[in-house]
């Protein structure tokens, strides 16, 4: 998923998600699979804030040096 | 030969009586230019060039160009003697901010002066720093004029500001006082954001300033897609140099890069052409710093009320359906344990679900006190226990909201027929009906009086 989606795409999708939770009323089956989903999401979106993207420092680190 | 020789000299001298030497002739132009200038005058004129010599004195050369054209119609030379120069330099730099330079216009009072051996020279008693801002504001607005017409003025401003400004492509002088800001403040903040920057060294004053930032937007052209943000920023004091943020060649270069760019070039005066450009413009390194870590301040905001919402919204789900399961709990008689166990499944589906989620929270904001601790340690401790505090406060908030506690709290689920039970209607009197409560099952019967 990481290498696939944007932050954008994933925060695009989770409002999408959300409204239609909000809007519709799920069965058990969707909701738990929205909310799977959503977790996903909502972890992917914290980690690029947080966490070092290791490759891209070296790449960056690297041009630097030319 | 010789004869003749002698008489022609004699007669020079005979036919011409008045001729004079050079060093007479010059010596009256030397009296008659201070006849003619028996006050200091005012002059306008462009710098062609400006030096100082060793010995303190500033020398200039002097230029007035075609109205039409660069080719020169006037020109003369001009000193400024070391003990004036020594004010006017410091005076001039701090209401300009920009040394007397080439290709600045000047208003200057002079003292025309002719000198037998050095010729004619304009001797400056003082310089109007006024005229020539009145001149940068004019060739400011006629560039942005020229770009206005161009149709690229706004294009930079045009582009999206990056969603999330992690990947920053930075042009700055490496030994900048205001590169060392900029990268210190990016990486010693409280939040704990990642961010990603890229040196393009540049010089950034200077008349080779102009050629030197454009050869780094150059580069930073080649491996654009790396990149979020392009930021421009320049440190150290008012009185440094700035006018070739005013040039037309960089003011194009930059409107129509494209990537946005966010200059901190440091104006405390009016704005450089190439921050009207930029799309972002702040007024100094560390504020170009601030920007950028506020905008992850919001997305990270923005990800916590999305996370927020949906716990809400599972919560809110959960309670529900354990609502209904209470509705029907009166009317089940019956219940089969494939159908019961159905019923069970998808329950506890939901519960696992927003347990996952719970934790994941939880551990989101274990995590990030993890990640502040270090930074929050060397701040006070009065912020270490507040950061605390509000973590404790989530961590009750979200246990209070445990499916697990909800089934504590009294609700139960009631099936008939291994089916969650939704409705008295139907139900037949003698019933066998299962009660789920937090640590069992009770099996019952309706009573015949009991269905209504």
């Amino acid at each position: 998923m990481k290498t696939t989606i944007s932050y954008k795409k994933a925060i695009e999708e989770l409002e999408s998600i959300l409204e239609f939770l909000e809007q519709n009323e799920p069965d058990v089956d969707q909701m738990t699979q929205k909310l799977k989903r959503a977790t996903e999401l909502i972890g992917f979106c914290r980690e690029k804030l947080h966490k070092t993207d290791e490759e891209l420092q070296a790449i960056f680190k690297e041009l630097e040096q030319k | 030969m010789s004869k003749d020789f002698n008489t022609d000299y004699t007669q020079a001298n005979t036919i011409r009586p008045q001729a004079k030497s050079l060093y007479e002739l010059n010596n009256m132009l030397r009296r008659g230019i201070r006849e003619l200038f028996p006050e200091n005058i005012w002059v306008q004129a462009e710098i062609a060039e400006c030096k100082e010599n060793a010995s303190g004195h500033c020398y200039l050369e002097l230029v007035e160009k075609q109205e039409t054209s660069d080719s020169l119609r006037a020109r003369a030379k001009a000193v400024i003697w070391s003990n004036v120069w020594m004010f006017l330099r410091e005076e001039f730099t701090q209401q300009t901010g920009s040394p007397l330079q080439a290709g600045q216009k000047i208003l200057i009072l002079v003292k025309p002066d002719y000198h037998e051996l050095y010729g004619l020279s304009l001797v400056v008693q003082d310089i109007d720093p006024a005229y020539t801002l009145g001149e940068w504001a004019l060739r400011r607005r006629a560039i942005l004029l020229r770009l206005e017409q161009e149709g690229i003025l706004e294009l930079n401003k045009e582009l999206d500001w990056p969603r999330l400004p992690q990947r920053l492509a930075v042009i700055s002088s490496p030994t900048a006082a205001g590169y060392e800001d900029f990268m210190h403040q990016l990486h010693h903040h409280p939040e704990g954001f990642v961010l990603y920057t890229c040196l393009f060294p540049a010089l950034m004053q200077g008349t080779q300033a102009e050629s030197s930032i454009l050869e780094a937007l150059d580069r930073v052209l080649e491996h654009q897609e790396l990149f979020d943000l392009v930021v421009i920023i320049r440190g150290g004091g008012a009185s440094a140099d700035l006018s070739c943020f005013d040039s037309y060649e960089l003011a194009s270069a930059l409107a129509q890069f494209p990537l946005p760019l966010l200059s901190g070039i440091g104006h405390e005066r009016d704005r450089s052409v190439a921050d009207q450009v930029a799309h972002t413009s702040v007024k100094t390194p560390t504020a170009a710093a601030e920007k950028i870590l506020s905008c992850l301040e919001l997305r990270d905001q923005e990800i916590e009320y999305l996370a927020a919402s949906f716990l809400a919204l599972g919560r809110e789900s959960l309670n529900l359906k354990v609502q209904e399961l209470q509705l029907y709990k009166e009317r089940i008689v019956h219940l089969s344990s494939a159908q019961k166990n159905k019923g069970e499944l998808q329950l506890q589906k939901l519960k696992s679900v927003l347990q996952f989620a719970v934790h994941e929270h939880m551990q989101q904001m274990q995590n990030k006190v993890d990640r502040t601790s270090e930074t929050i340690r060397l701040l006070s401790p009065v912020l270490l226990s507040r950061q605390a505090h509000r973590l404790d406060v989530l961590k009750l908030k979200l246990e209070a909201y445990s499916p697990e506690l909800q089934l504590k709290r009294g609700f139960s689920i009631t099936l008939h027929q291994g089916k969650v039970l939704r409705s008295a209607q139907g139900l037949q009197p003698e019933s066998l009906i299962e009660t789920r409560l937090k640590d069992g099952l009770i099996l019952s019967k309706t009573l015949p009086e009991q269905i209504k």
